[in-house]
């Protein structure tokens, strides 16, 4: 016999048709390489073979020896035992046994016990008829079962087995749902199972244990777990348990009903294997002819607890242990519970390993059960339920109590408090992008103040350095705590005064963040007088608050110089004709607005006061040398209606304006003071060409409105007497003149205008010579000799007799004035006077003649 | 500029001021007693100005002839005088 069981017979010896050939190929070429190396031949080209590679080692063998294998690895004339195959014998085993249990817990109900299960070592494959979870829980058991434990697992696995018929359609479902089914189905079957079982399960086990014979303790074991079920199988004494009974009285209650010592239960046990399916010991209970399932439906399915499964059936029959070990001081080893259908939530309901643990819910008895209406017993089941989950979620709560000591939580509170830290500190090594992200941000919000910004940005840097700076970090954290604790104490509110007790005064102090005051300013005043309102349109800026008007006159320029820059960035000309382009319009957008502005700054709009002798905000402004200069400027941008707006303003207030106000000659001065000259050449350059300019285009009715306003409410007396007054009066009588010749008017408005016109003569007729500066002669009276001339073209005739008759005598010094002055001087003074005599249709040269 | 309805929102800064009196008679007192009455014309960041109708009044302390120290003016009249703004102490409106 060789080692290994090969053929050892040499090839020469063989038989011919030896069962190898040698052209096969397999093992013999194996050989062939090593020959082929001892021989060194040409073998390769003929292939190698087994003859010819080898070497005939083989025969030289000392076989002698050979006869004392037997001794040495046991006798080779039996089998090699299959000691080892576990799942082998304890397949085996496990049929007989489910058997066994098939017929016992089938027989009070006249079950026919499967075929199967005749033969004991039938495989798994053949038991067909076995429901599918019982076929796997067999196969789970039988591989990861102890040999020596076998007995006690099978008699569970052939409850499972069995299937009742009342079972049978349960099989598809899910065992919860099984479960559920048949409780709430068939609380008569269920209770006619009650009487039966306890009676027939120990001696069926008893004669289908002997004959399997497979072992004396197998019988023991089983004699030992079937003392463990009876008790349970028996209907349960209608007790009515206190709610949340104590567990320690509940376990010797059930010692006492079934006899048997407390059984040890080890929730979490050491059990390393993957051990049965949930749906094990599910269906084990269910089996159980007694009446109630008392297991708990939610060992099905969520539960971890295979793993508790196995070891409670390993430790159930064979070692009593002695109690205590029980975590779960609420739990009640089997303890019949009649509530076995609550529906546990998926999932959340890891139930105790035992059922029994929710014994201490208060139970109604079995019997009140039964013979409870429908109704009630869904509310009461679902009560129970309630309960059940409630005691479950707390004994889940409380697993783990006082695991912890003081220390611990104190060492996982720092260990927060520094993640918390580093969060907000280190923040640039965590999450580096979202800083810089939120810094960039928040730069861009204009809310963010400057400084914050820096300080991020520096904390930024600081941070920078990582790991390799993590000592910085830490110097840089200290500071950034106490800019913090600074912080803080600055937001904090500080009393700034100091009540001592018993005293009577305050100690009043000051710190950095409230100063004590050592002035006390109040800006009312101030405020008050720079209010724009209040300066403009009531007495602050009538009262020619000089510098006011110096600031309006500045914002008319600012206006000005606006405008003009924007002129300056015309589009240009628009080149596609129809429409303008956007361009344009914006332009013409922006241009309106400015213009609007300007407006705005000249207040002329500003209402008149009416008790006030101050004059109106544009008047007191146009007191000013560089706001009458601006007028030209103005005009440019403004239109017709705004035009006339002005002029009338300045027509109503006339007498207010500045150059009238102060225009009229003093008495006995030979000539105005040259500021006021001054004034008055400004005025008439810069303020009356516009305006002569306009009306030199306006409507009769305009001129007489405007003329009507003059003799009703400004001073004519004061006017006429002062050139610029005599030019407004002029411009107005000749504009009327020329539309009255031109026939550009109609009769009404004629009629209209000379009433004016009568009116206005009526007035001056007796102060014509006042009109005239105090020494004419001296002076340039142009401006008073054309008053006179635009009178006398409108004026009829009694009126130019009247005229005539009160200059006569003027006309009468300035021809002879014009002969003494020098040449040029005299020919300027009778041609005034020439306008004057020409109105009248006469000239000066049939005086001189 | 922002306001204009405002009178005084034109006044931003020191030299606001001064712009309320551009073409207005101002006086100026500048180092080396020396005045200056005339009408602003321009003015700078520097307090360079330009003035127009000048009036310069100099003031002259006891001099050669007595050693009085009596006050002696010297007025000189310009049409237009460039100030540099060094010298310039004081720019006030005149009324």
């Amino acid at each position: 016999m060789s080692f290994f069981g090969f053929d050892t017979t040499l090839p020469k010896d063989r038989a011919p048709n030896a069962p190898h050939p040698k052209q096969a190929p397999g093992f013999s070429q194996q050989q062939d390489a090593f020959a082929g190396l001892s021989r060194n031949d040409n073998a390769e080209e003929e292939g190698y073979d087994f003859e010819d590679t080898y070497d005939g080692l083989g025969d030289e063998l000392d076989e002698r020896d050979d006869a004392f294998n037997d001794e040495t690895f046991g006798g080779s004339s039996s089998a090699p035992g299959k000691d080892f195959d576990f799942f082998g014998s304890t397949a085996k085993v496990a049929n007989a046994i489910n058997e066994e249990q098939l017929l016992y817990a089938r027989g009070p109900k006249k079950s026919i016990p499967q075929p199967s299960q005749q033969s004991p070592v039938q495989q798994r494959p053949t038991k067909q008829p076995v429901s599918y979870a019982a076929a796997t829980k067999a196969k789970v058991v039988v591989k990861h079962q102890i040999p020596t434990e076998i007995p006690e697992l099978k008699p569970e696995m052939s409850l499972w087995q069995t299937t009742s018929p009342e079972a049978t359609p349960t099989k598809s479902m899910s065992a919860h749902a099984a479960v559920h089914f048949r409780h709430v189905e068939e609380p008569q079957a269920t209770s006619q199972l009650i009487s039966a079982p306890p009676a027939a399960a120990p001696t069926q086990r008893k004669y289908k244990s002997l004959e399997e014979v497979e072992a004396e303790i197998l019988a023991k074991k089983q004699a030992k777990l079937a003392a463990t079920f009876q008790p349970i199988q028996q209907p349960p004494p209608p007790q009515p348990q206190p709610q949340l009974q104590p567990p320690q009285p509940a376990q010797p209650q059930l010692n006492q009903q079934d006899g048997w010592p407390a059984r040890p239960v080890q929730p979490f046990p050491q059990h390393p294997q993957m051990i049965p399916p949930p749906q094990h010991l599910q269906q084990t209970q269910m089996e159980l002819p007694f009446p109630p399932r008392a297991m708990p439906p939610p060992q099905q399915n969520q539960r971890p607890p295979p793993n508790d499964r196995a070891p409670e059936h390993l430790q159930r029959g064979p070692i009593p242990q002695p109690p205590g070990q029980m975590p779960f001081p609420q739990m009640q080893p089997g303890q019949p519970f009649p509530t076995n259908n609550m529906q546990f939530p998926m999932g959340m309901m890891p139930p105790p390993p035992h059922g029994p643990q929710f014994v201490a819910i208060p139970q109604i008895g079995q019997q009140q059960m039964v013979h409870m209406s429908d109704e009630e017993k869904a509310k009461y089941l679902e009560e129970q339920s309630k309960r059940l989950k409630r005691n479950h979620k707390i004994a889940q709560l409380s697993r783990y109590n006082g695991l912890m000591t003081p220390q611990d939580k104190n060492f996982i509170t720092r260990i927060q408090l520094q993640q918390l830290v580093s969060v907000n500190e280190d923040s640039f090594n965590e999450d580096f992008y979202y800083q810089v992200y939120m810094a960039i941000r928040a730069r861009n919000n204009p809310q963010q103040p400057l400084n914050q910004f820096a300080q991020t940005y520096l904390g930024q840097q600081g941070a920078r350095g990582g790991r390799a700076r993590r000592q910085d970090n830490h110097l840089l954290r200290m500071q950034q705590q106490v800019q913090r604790a600074v912080a803080a104490a600055k937001a904090r509110p500080k009393a700034s005064q100091l009540v001592l007790e018993g005293s009577l005064g305050k100690i009043s102090f000051s710190n950095v963040k409230t100063p004590k005051p050592l002035l006390s300013i109040k800006k009312q005043d101030s405020t008050g007088a720079t209010d724009p309102n209040q300066k403009t349109s009531h007495s602050t800026f009538a009262g020619i608050d000089r510098r006011s008007i110096l600031a309006a006159a500045e914002d008319i320029y600012r206006c000005l110089l606006e405008l003009d820059s924007h002129e300056r960035k015309h589009p240009g000309p628009n080149l596609a004709g129809h429409q303008p382009d956007a361009a344009t319009v914006q332009w013409l957008e922006t241009r309106d607005a400015l213009v609007q502005k300007l407006w705005r700054s000249m207040r002329i709009l500003e209402p008149f006061k009416e008790e006030s002798s101050a004059p109106h905000p544009f008047i007191a402004i146009l007191s000013v040398k560089k706001a009458k200069e601006a007028i030209p400027r103005v005009f440019r941008y403004i239109d017709i209606e705004q035009r006339i707006t002005i002029l009338t303003m300045i027509t109503i207030s006339l007498d207010q304006v500045d150059v009238i106000k102060d225009g009229r000659y003093p008495p006995d001065a030979v000539a105005l003071p040259p500021e006021t000259r001054r004034k008055i050449e400004g005025f008439s350059q810069y303020v009356l060409p516009p305006l002569l300019s306009y009306v030199a285009e306006a409507q009769l009715s305009l001129i007489t409105g405007l003329l009507g306003i003059l003799i009703d409410r400004v001073n004519l007396l004061l006017l006429s007497q002062t050139q610029i007054g005599l030019a407004f009066l002029t411009m107005f009588t000749s504009r009327a003149e020329i539309i009255k010749q031109a026939g550009l008017a109609d009769d009404e408005q004629v009629l209209k205008w000379t009433q004016t016109y009568d009116r206005l003569f009526a007035i001056l007729e007796d102060h014509l010579l006042d009109i005239f500066p105090p020494h004419g002669a001296q002076v340039d009276d142009m401006y008073v000799w054309q008053f006179l001339a635009s009178m006398a073209v409108g004026a009829n005739m009694q009126q130019q007799q009247k005229m005539v008759g009160a200059v006569k005598d003027r006309v009468n010094e300035n021809v002879q004035a014009s002969k003494t002055l020098p040449q040029e001087m005299g020919q300027q003074k009778l041609a005034n006077t020439n306008l004057f005599l020409r109105a009248l249709g006469l000239d000066i040269d049939l005086l001189l003649a | 500029m922002a306001d204009t309805e405002n009178g005084t929102s034109t006044v931003a800064e020191p030299l606001d001021l001064v712009r309320l009196s551009l073409d207005e008679v101002v006086f100026v007192k500048l180092r080396g007693d020396r005045e200056l009455r005339g009408r602003l014309h321009a003015y700078d960041s520097h307090c360079n100005l330009v003035l127009g109708e000048v009036e310069e009044t100099i003031y002259v302390v006891g001099d050669d002839e007595d050693d009085d120290d009596t006050i002696r003016t010297v007025k000189k009249n310009s049409e237009m005088l460039f100030v540099r703004g060094d010298s310039v102490v004081i720019i006030a409106t005149t009324t």
